[in-house]
């Protein structure tokens, strides 16, 4: 007898078992903090904060391919002053010059294009890395254009410029905006987080009781809301299912679409409800969308005039950056058309593998689909054998295996 | 004559003992046929496919026809290019299978080989779009590809070369190789060719499929020739 609830129990224990841990919150937060202190030491006056899964609350563990990797934490190292202040070459510079002289520093920093990494060491087995991204204030002249065009204007006044890489050691500034894509954020998983928010704190406080000493201590960063989870479980099957593909890192959709789209789907949706129900509702609502691979932008519009998380006015895939109106998420897609086809089909996956496994009568079934959504080892490691039977699959030979065929 | 009586009923028994879904459907003079639930349990490529399907296998009985599966439960898209509309399964060329029937197999061996991979490469493809196996070409490429596969040859005229020198010629290492390429038949393809001499329900195999591409390429150089005369 199929037991629903407690299927969906195991697929978010295999979720929090790929989030970052408190400790390792914890580590990391005190960790970038020295840096911000080492900078200032060397006399540069920057605020660092965290961007990305960091700064969401929606991290999980990289590499579906090595299910032991680190986690890359990302943050902001936004420098005084403004863009007009330094050339962009001339302030990613000044940071790599301060760490790679510093002896704490120096031997963990690996200098990328556009970021320094720096590794810290594993804790029970597992390490991080932060990386490390130079940015100064966007200017006044430039914010104004932006605020014009915004649909949120009062989530451009945190606009950064960073050094973006154009080849041959030529960097030119590039307009971001963490900050005010994370306060977008915030606003629509706020009643999310309210509806679960005792509860989940409670579960935490009980599973880490020798790191803070009462439910107050832990740190908001750590909640977790049905939206929150509802992404790192898109995120973390987006891992393991491009792997499959040689090119796999270019096909897939960037985390920003995956944060962007499912929240705007969410915030349409009542916050009380369970991750399951949400994640149902996002991929049932990205299965409508997929309808404008075939139809035109018109026909589409004409059937669903209140859906535009997505849009191809002129044939081009569109998806708004929340926080920046010159920002098209969807770029890529009109360079790759293969992009969004993938995309849809691998909604259509999760789905299978996460939804409609849940009502397999066959227990075998529901863990074979966890293992092909997830990676047999992820799913291993939290679960044992649990809904395994005693059989094991027989392996096909790649070499002359039966290809199918159809005559004329 | 793939099966006869005898060993068509004796492997019919095997498979039963093996799939203990399916069932006997009827048991005629020219065909046995089985029905029922088929449970694959296959993985490759970090993929496993655990899944039952419903299906009808038809096994004729002293005859040439191969055994066929068909989809009774519609579980094939009807987009999928692989299924006939009858519902029968395009598991391979025929003359992949049946050359495998005269290397030895049995009836286990082919769910084995090619209706459980078939299942596999189905789901696959859904899933991730491409076909973990390959797959064949349709119409007489896809035959020059299987013999592609047995010769180890990629090129088409090769390939033809090849089929019409195995009816057509006789097998001598020392002679320079059909393909073409000017070296000693046994230090090129010879290995890969050297059992289709032998074995004259092989050679007999190759016939069919040679007259097959032989008569396209024929009607083909036909309309080639009255439309460039018609200019």
């Amino acid at each position: 007898m199929k037991n629903i609830p407690e299927r969906q129990k195991d697929i978010l224990s295999i979720i929090s078992s790929l989030d970052i841990s408190p400790t390792m919150y914890k580590n990391a937060v005190e960790k970038y903090k020295a840096i911000t202190k080492f900078l200032s030491d060397c006399g540069i006056e920057a605020d660092m904060y965290p961007q990305g899964s960091f700064a969401f609350g929606t991290v999980v563990r990289p590499n579906a391919k090595n299910p032991s990797a680190n986690y890359d934490l990302d943050v902001v190292c936004q420098v005084c002053g403004n863009r007009a202040d330094y050339a962009p070459s001339e302030l990613r510079k000044k940071i790599e010059d301060s760490l790679s002289s510093s002896g704490v520093y120096g031997g963990k920093l690996i200098v990328y294009e556009e970021c320094f990494t720096v590794e810290y060491a594993d804790i029970n087995g597992i390490g991080f890395t932060i990386d490390i991204v130079p940015a100064t204030d966007e200017t006044i002249e430039n914010k104004n254009r932006l605020t014009q065009k915004s649909l949120e204007p009062n989530l451009i006044e945190t606009a950064i410029a960073i050094p973006k890489h154009n080849g041959n050691r030529n960097y030119s500034w590039l307009t971001n905006n963490p900050r005010g894509f994370r306060a977008w954020f915030d606003k629509y998983n706020e009643p999310y987080l309210a509806a679960s928010r005792e509860t989940y704190r409670e579960c935490l406080f009980e599973a880490n009781q020798a790191i803070f000493s009462s439910v107050e201590e832990i740190p908001h960063e750590l909640d977790r809301s049905a939206l929150q989870r509802v992404i790192q479980i898109l995120k973390y099957h987006r891992d393991v299912y491009y792997a499959k593909y040689k090119d796999g890192d270019d096909l897939k959709p960037i985390s920003s679409i995956i944060n962007v789209v499912t929240t705007q789907i969410a915030s349409q949706h009542s916050p009380d409800c369970s991750v399951f129900e949400l994640l149902e509702y996002v991929l049932n609502e990205l299965n409508i969308y997929a309808q404008q691979e075939k139809l035109t932008f018109k026909e589409f519009s004409q059937l669903y005039n209140n859906r535009t998380v997505f849009s191809r006015p002129d044939g081009k895939w569109y998806i708004a950056n929340p926080a920046n109106p010159e920002d098209n998420l969807a770029n890529k897609w009109n360079q790759d058309t293969r992009i969004p086809t993938f995309f849809f089909r691998w909604v259509k996956t999760v789905k299978t593998d996460l939804i409609e496994s849940l009502q397999q009568e066959s227990e075998q079934q529901f863990r074979v689909a966890l293992e092909n959504g997830f990676g047999i080892t992820t799913v291993s490691s939290v679960l044992g054998k649990k809904y395994c039977d005693i059989t094991s699959p027989k392996p096909i030979v790649l070499q002359g295996t039966a290809k199918p065929y159809r005559s004329l | 004559m793939i099966f006869s009586k005898e060993s068509a009923v004796q492997q019919v028994n095997h498979l039963l003992h093996l799939y203990d879904g399916l069932s006997i459907e009827s048991i005629l003079g020219s065909e046995i046929v089985l029905s029922g639930q088929l449970l694959i349990d296959r993985v490759a490529l970090d993929f496993r496919l655990y899944k039952n399907y419903q299906i009808r296998i038809v096994v004729p009985v002293l005859s040439d026809v191969l055994p066929y599966v068909v989809d009774s439960g519609n579980h094939i898209d009807e987009s999928y290019p692989h299924r006939y509309a009858d519902g029968r399964l395009c598991l391979e060329t025929d003359a992949a299978i049946r050359i495998h029937f005269l290397g030895g197999f049995n009836l286990e061996d082919w769910m084995h080989n090619f209706v459980e991979p078939y299942y596999f490469s189905y789901e696959y493809f859904q899933r991730y779009g491409t076909f973990p196996f390959g797959e064949r070409a349709h119409g007489i490429e896809g035959v020059l590809q299987t013999y592609g596969d047995f010769f180890d040859e990629s090129d088409y005229v090769k390939i033809f070369r090849i089929m019409d020198f195995i009816l057509f010629g006789h097998y001598r290492g020392h002679l320079p190789c059909p393909c073409g390429s000017g070296g000693k038949m046994r230090l090129c393809h010879g290995a890969s060719i050297k059992r289709f001499f032998e074995n004259e329900k092989l050679k007999k195999i190759v016939q069919n499929d040679y007259k097959l591409i032989k008569g396209v390429l024929d009607t083909y150089y036909e309309q080639f020739k009255n439309t460039r005369d018609s200019k």
